[in-house]
């Protein structure tokens, strides 16, 4: 059952197939609980989170489309999207403190073994992140992560507004040019 | 690359990132949707963004975990598909009023048309039902959206046209700020959408169908009572 791809998996689930919704939670649960645990930093919200981006999955299975990107990605988004939600909701102060902590496991713990699960997408913008100054890899995850707006980093960092939205863009033109780079070799 | 293009790569970042608010992110769509070069470069950024998300370390979720979303997605099995009926059967009956009323209009059974279409708006509490004829930016008919004002406000969009597969964004337009009111799955060329919503559909001005990547597929002008 391993074996088989993560869009025959999403398949098979978009059909109704118990058997597919079973390998599909265990192939997929550590991440997406992983994600949210980053974001919100408390099991019982995360797995709410986790939860319910799996029945989303589930739910909108046959909405997948390949080319927008792998399943992986079209599910962390879902899982993103929905712990950003939860966080807005239960915090008054928009600066973090755990965000920082986080931070520190995203460099540090993807490693090359993502490879080999999910392309060359992870290990290129692994590095690329990696190679980033730090207070351009901090804006980046704030926004990227906890979507924080420029007007929020600005103000958790205490920085004006037009070099909060710099660091976004110095961040995020670095990390595209990375999976270019990427395009550019396959192609030579 | 003209000024209108420079002045939205600045903003391209944010808004692959999905941080960008009200008015930038009205301005941005605006020129994405005159301009391909500018569309791909969105894509490229949110390939970025989004990819970032598996770097996120990796946990193992509570004990019983699996059980528990296996027996979440068995209760809500039948409640997801009665769903889907009850938007089907409410826009089957809408279109029918719609129909209905084009063929009434201009005849001596107005009033009685009238009178019919308060009890129908009466149902959900509503004081509006208006429609959209969709187009592509060739001028192209593409589909139609209808928009009803009640509690619960919905919309329904069903589209027609020669657009690639995939999802798509519902963007309304009120007072000039682009709102994002569902999403729809097009499959050759066919699709169709329907929920409720908490944006006051009298007040949508413009029904846009949008590309993940920003570009504009359709877009049609709500015609108000």
């Amino acid at each position: 059952m391993w074996s088989v791809s993560d869009e025959a998996l999403l398949a098979g689930l978009a059909s109704g197939e118990s058997d597919a919704a079973v390998a599909f939670i265990r192939r997929f649960q550590r991440r997406v609980y992983g994600l949210a645990m980053t974001i919100l930093n408390d099991s019982a919200a995360a797995e709410d989170v986790a939860q319910e981006t799996l029945a989303r999955a589930w739910r909108h299975a046959g909405a997948y489309d390949p080319r927008r990107g792998p399943v992986a990605t079209w599910l962390l988004t879902i899982a993103r999207n929905l712990a950003i939600d939860a966080l807005r909701l239960r915090r008054a102060d928009p600066v973090d403190p755990t965000a920082l902590a986080s931070l520190q496991r995203i460099s540090a713990e993807a490693g090359p073994e993502e490879r080999a699960v999910v392309g060359d997408d992870a290990h290129r913008l692994h590095e690329a992140l990696r190679a980033l100054p730090e207070d351009q890899r901090r804006a980046l995850v704030l926004a990227a992560f906890y979507g924080q707006t420029a007007r929020e980093i600005g103000e958790s960092e205490n920085i004006p507004l037009g070099t909060a939205k710099t660091r976004i863009r110095a961040a995020m033109i670095k990390l595209r040019g990375s999976l270019q780079m990427e395009d550019d070799e396959r192609e030579l | 690359m003209n000024e209108s293009c420079k002045e939205t790569r600045e903003l391209l970042p944010e808004l692959a990132l999905g941080i960008l608010g009200g008015e930038e992110r009205a301005r941005a769509f605006d020129h994405l949707t005159r301009c391909a070069d500018c569309s791909s470069e969105l894509a490229a950024l949110s390939r970025a963004a989004d990819g970032l998300l598996i770097l996120a370390p990796q946990d193992e979720p509570p004990a019983g975990f699996e059980d528990r979303v296996l027996a979440r997605l068995r209760r809500e099995r039948p409640k997801h598909r009665a769903r889907r009926l009850m938007t089907f059967a409410a826009a089957a009956a809408l279109i029918a009023i719609v129909a209905g009323g084009a063929v009434w209009v201009g005849t001596s059974q107005d009033r009685r048309f009238g009178s019919y279409y308060q009890r129908i708006l009466a149902i959900q509490h509503g004081t509006e039902l208006a429609a959209a004829q969709l187009e592509t930016t060739d001028h192209l008919a593409g589909g139609e959206a209808f928009t009803y004002q009640g509690r619960p406000s919905w919309l329904f969009v069903v589209v027609t046209a020669p657009v690639g597969d995939g999802v798509y964004d519902i963007v309304g337009t009120v007072h000039g700020t682009a709102v994002r009111l569902g999403a729809i799955r097009i499959a050759h060329g066919r699709g169709d959408w329907g929920g409720t919503t908490s944006t006051e559909m009298k007040s949508v001005d413009e029904i846009r169908v949008v590309a993940r990547t920003g570009q504009l597929v359709l877009h049609g002008v709500v015609h108000h009572n």
